[in-house]
């Protein structure tokens, strides 16, 4: 009895086609895994309305490491939340735009749908590990926690899976750790266990949240290099938010920089370390000691402080500190517009074409 | 196990320093021997009655009179009753159970109503079962728990009658002794619970565990709430020293048989050592109670051992 194709081999001839798929010249790119179109969110406070996110756009592809990064308050947090609908909610309400996940918009599903997502195919490493662990539960627990939220396994088996995260993110002990609560462990080793956390139901993506700008510079180096190492053995993609230019180099594909709820320019990374086009970005890069620098520098170098989001803004919302500003930047925000293949800028005088006004 | 011994240590001193303070008072309030010896002083003349004063010790200074009541307390002699003729702590001990009876009812009640309120509350914010329940735990926090007895026993022991107002035996009493004496720990333990629910809901790892794709139910309960325990279970301890001390007026008001009556009418009669009986009795409870609280509180945060 020959029977319809099973979705199964479908899927498997869709990668097999997509694997033949030329690469060269963007002619038949690879679906993107994620990809964010227009996403706005507000915040409804009593101070009135704050605009954290402006319609932004990006995609991510499958094992690709796209960096974000940007000053305090530029909305990287609320953009990457909004992803999996975690934005504090109220005041916060996601107003606009659509995120399509291995072509299902995220922002459509319903609550159960979303939580097979959370902790599943996405999962989410947050900058703090003090405060984002539950200090009274076992650190085990927490792991067993999302595992068995996704996977049919028994208690015991879901233990043993979590004892192996633990161990593949370098605890030493992990038999024993597991037992062991929060407050037993070290930042650097908390941000560890986090990690086994949000990699223990194999995400196709993750969600990195500054995930070492807690840590002290040895502990960063080390966490950068595990999840590079695990990136590259499990194909995950991954979205690092970080306010640090050197480890933005070592571990990104793409870069996406951000400014007042804005992508303001996006583009691969040598690119954009070679040929920055958006007077932010310059400004961010000269605060850097050389381009190819290890040194941690915090992005502040930039005279000036980022406008207030609360209400609307007229124009660019660079205008008050770009020193190329004209009667247009004042009036009108730029979109974002490719200036090159890939290389998307936000600026009416961009610095790479010479501008589009 | 030396936290335990030092929180026991600790306790001793609690309950010495309460004896303490209700001896000194009662005596303030003058020595009882008139009382003790009733009508039978008409037909005595002040020699003889100083000779029973001094026969009785009551004219020695009160530190003295407290340290011979220590010496004989802790092998187990309390001292006597002047007006029920028998040991003290013989009289305390019998009503005991009654006192333990309606505090445990108020206790369980209080925990049974305030907690899942408070939960709801929480999880409901500025929505109807919100508004209620907080207007409902003000108005229980402001009412003196006397004045809330006297309306519970105008309207349901002299309105409607569908309770008795006054004494023991069935399970129709409790009632309403049960409801006074809980009111005030259900509206304190609400409000405590739905704040720091709040509070917890805010905390990262409440975030965290959103992102995990557990059910929100889990979310509430394994991690808000159990956090929220904390700060609660403190408010408890503190909770069986209130209940314990507000029986005394419950019980008076509903002429419950209790420890709290017995020491009204024996202050009222100067019956020093049923007083003194009482007292160290429920600073007893108290601090084996709390000492009990502090234990489950370490039970609960696995930050606070018992070592430190
Ligand atoms: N719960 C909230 N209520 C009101 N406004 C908020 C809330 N959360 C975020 N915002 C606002 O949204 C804007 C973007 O915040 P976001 O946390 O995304 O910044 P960020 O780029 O992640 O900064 P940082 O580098 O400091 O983490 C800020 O202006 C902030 O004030
Ligand atoms: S649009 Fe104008 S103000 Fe904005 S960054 Fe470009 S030049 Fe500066
Ligand atoms: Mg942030």
């Amino acid at each position: 009895m020959i029977q319809a194709v099973p979705p199964a081999s479908m899927e498997a001839m869709e990668t097999s086609v997509s694997n033949f798929a030329p690469l060269e010249g963007g002619l038949q790119p690879e679906p993107a895994l994620l990809e964010v179109r227009d996403l706005t969110t507000k915040f409804y406070t009593v101070d009135g309305v704050v605009n954290a996110l402006n319609g932004i756009s990006y995609s991510v592809r499958k094992g690709e490491c796209l960096a974000i990064v940007g000053e305090s308050g530029s909305g990287k947090t609320v953009g990457v939340l909004s992803i999996l609908r975690l934005i504090q909610s109220p005041p916060g309400k996601i107003v606009g735009g659509s995120i399509s996940f291995k072509g299902t918009d995220l922002l459509k599903l319903d609550d159960n749908a979303l939580r097979d997502i959370r902790g599943g195919a996405i999962s989410v490493i947050f900058q703090d590990p003090m405060t984002s662990l539950n200090p009274v539960m076992r650190v085990g627990a927490q792991i067993t926690e999302n595992i068995m939220a996704h996977e049919a396994l028994t208690r015991r088996q879901a233990r043993d899976k979590a004892i192996e995260m633990l161990s593949r993110v370098g605890i030493p002990t992990p038999a024993k750790r597991v037992d062991d609560y929060p407050h037993q462990f070290s930042g650097g080793m908390r941000q560890r266990v986090m990690i086994a956390m949000a990699l223990s139901c194999s995400p196709q993506l993750i969600i990195a949240d500054e995930p070492t700008t807690a840590l002290d510079v040895t502990i960063q180096a080390q966490i950068v290099e595990l999840v590079k190492k695990l990136q590259s053995e499990l194909g995950t993609a991954v979205i690092w938010i970080s306010h640090d230019l050197g480890v933005v180099a070592r571990l990104a594909d793409r870069v996406a920089v951000m400014y007042a709820g804005h992508i303001v320019e996006s583009a691969p990374v040598d690119e954009l370390y070679a040929r920055p086009a958006h007077p932010y970005t310059i400004g961010l890069l000269n605060s850097l000691p050389r381009l190819d620098a290890k040194v941690k520098t915090k992005l502040q170098a930039i005279g000036g402080l980022p406008p207030n989001l609360l209400g609307e803004l007229r124009g660019c919302p660079f205008a008050p500190r770009c020193a190329f500003a004209t009667d247009i930047c004042r009036a009108q925000n730029p979109a974002l517009l490719e200036v090159t293949p890939s290389h998307g800028v936000a600026c009416w005088h961009d610095r790479l074409t010479g501008g589009r006004a | 196990m030396s936290y335990v011994i030092r929180r026991v240590l600790q306790s001793v001193v609690v309950v010495f320093g309460v004896s303490i303070v209700a001896f000194f008072m009662l005596f303030m309030t003058g020595d009882p021997t008139e009382i003790i010896l009733g009508d039978g002083a008409d037909h005595m003349t002040v020699q003889q009655i100083e000779e029973f004063r001094v026969k009785m010790g009551f004219d020695r200074p009160w530190y003295i009179q407290y340290a011979s009541f220590v010496g004989n307390a802790v092998r187990g002699d309390f001292g006597y009753s002047f007006t029920r003729h028998q040991p003290a702590f013989q009289v305390i001990i019998e009503k005991m159970p009654a006192t333990i009876q309606l505090a445990s009812i108020a206790f369980v009640l209080s925990l049974l109503i305030s907690i899942p309120l408070g939960v709801l509350s929480a999880i409901n914010p500025h929505k109807p079962i919100d508004r209620i329940s907080t207007f409902v735990a003000l108005l229980g926090q402001s009412i003196p728990s006397f004045w809330l007895s006297i309306l519970l026993m105008l309207l349901f022991g002299v309105k409607l009658k569908w309770l008795p107002i006054s004494g023991s035996g069935t399970w129709q009493h409790l009632v309403m002794p049960a409801i006074a004496l809980a009111a005030f720990p259900i509206a304190r333990n609400m409000r405590l619970t739905r704040s720091s629910m709040l509070d917890f809901m805010q905390k990262d790892f409440v975030r965290t565990a959103r992102a995990k794709g557990i059910s929100e139910y889990r979310v509430v309960t394994s991690h808000v709430l159990r956090n929220s325990l904390l700060p609660i279970v403190t408010a408890i301890g503190l909770e069986a020293g209130f209940l314990l001390g507000g029986s005394v007026i419950i019980e008076t008001i509903f002429g419950w048989p209790g420890v709290g009556r017995e020491i009204v009418q024996a202050i009222g009669s100067k019956d020093f050592y049923v007083v003194q009986a009482g007292v160290i009795t429920l600073a007893l409870i108290f601090a084996v109670v709390n000492l009990i609280i502090d234990l489950a509180y370490s039970w609960i945060d696995p930050r606070i051992g018992f070592g430190s």
